[in-house]
């Protein structure tokens, strides 16, 4: 593989990948730096925007909506 | 008991009129729906009203769920569209999902990128990177947005995120990698400010 054929889909799909192509793509990142810090600096975005979904619903608002989902009459 | 099946069973005894059976079924997803909804609309009030309606639609319909997909899959489904509704209600970002993103299809890689990765996963840095993203998210236009929060945040396949929306697998993952793309540059944007002062 090479940076031609390393596509953005490739690069910003990495993590996704099945490992023998993550495989292939990690030999040719190891001679070219280019590649490999788009691929780490993708990856590393990635895994922040994972930690943005610690965040949920409040408590109050759970409990207000199981009420209605209880009482609510059907239409 | 599998989690495919339980929610086989607790589906029934819900399309039975069971709402405990419904409610356990539906609890799960209050959390995602909520992360979806809250960067969908502009306000946590709005946010909320949508996890709200979308619920109670889900509710008044789950007779016609014929479990062709995940049940969670249903409900990203039905909040999408309901956010939509409330959006054109309000005549604000009025947008359709399945219109053709901006360059869909185009190529190009950037030019001579920083490399942020270990900082920004730095304990400490990662936090101001994690406001960064989140500004930079909601920047993103409204479609790559909803994308990138059920396949990043809420982790759905790209499979589910192509039914729950509707659009064929090809747009969602072209879209997922723009999104993708354009929130590493702001990060490395970002990054190589820090790097400069």
């Amino acid at each position: 593989m090479n940076c031609h054929e390393l596509s953005r889909e490739l690069i910003e799909g990495y993590v996704d990948l099945p490992p023998e192509l993550k495989r292939q793509i990690d030999e040719h990142t190891r001679t070219c730096s280019r590649c490999r810090i788009e691929i780490q600096n993708t990856v590393a975005t990635v895994r922040i925007t994972e930690r943005l979904g610690a965040t949920g619903a409040r408590r109050e608002m759970i409990i207000r909506l199981h009420q209605r989902i209880i009482r609510v009459k059907r239409g | 008991m599998e989690d495919a099946e339980l929610e086989t069973r607790l589906l029934e005894r819900a399309q039975a009129g069971d709402r405990e059976a419904f409610w356990e079924l539906a609890a799960p997803s209050v959390d995602p729906i909520y992360r979806l909804a809250r960067r969908l609309m502009k306000t946590e009030e709005d946010a909320e009203d949508v996890v709200q309606e979308a619920f109670l639609k889900a509710l008044d319909k789950i007779g016609e769920f014929q479990g062709k997909s995940r049940f969670n899959t249903w409900l990203h489904r039905i909040a999408v569209n309901q956010g939509l509704m409330k959006m054109r209600k309000r005549r604000s970002d009025v947008f359709s999902l399945d219109a053709p993103a901006k360059g869909e299809g185009g190529d190009g890689k950037a030019m001579d990128p920083v490399d942020f990765s270990d900082s920004a996963l730095d304990e400490l840095q990662s936090r101001e990177a994690a406001d960064v993203l989140e500004t930079a998210l909601e920047d993103l236009p409204i479609d790559l947005r909803t994308i990138v929060v059920m396949r990043d945040i809420n982790r759905l396949s790209n499979d589910e995120v192509a039914q729950a929306l509707e659009l064929p697998l090809g747009a969602v993952k072209w879209r997922l990698h723009r999104a993708r793309s354009i929130l590493r540059d702001r990060l490395g944007e970002y990054f190589a400010e820090r790097i400069r002062t």
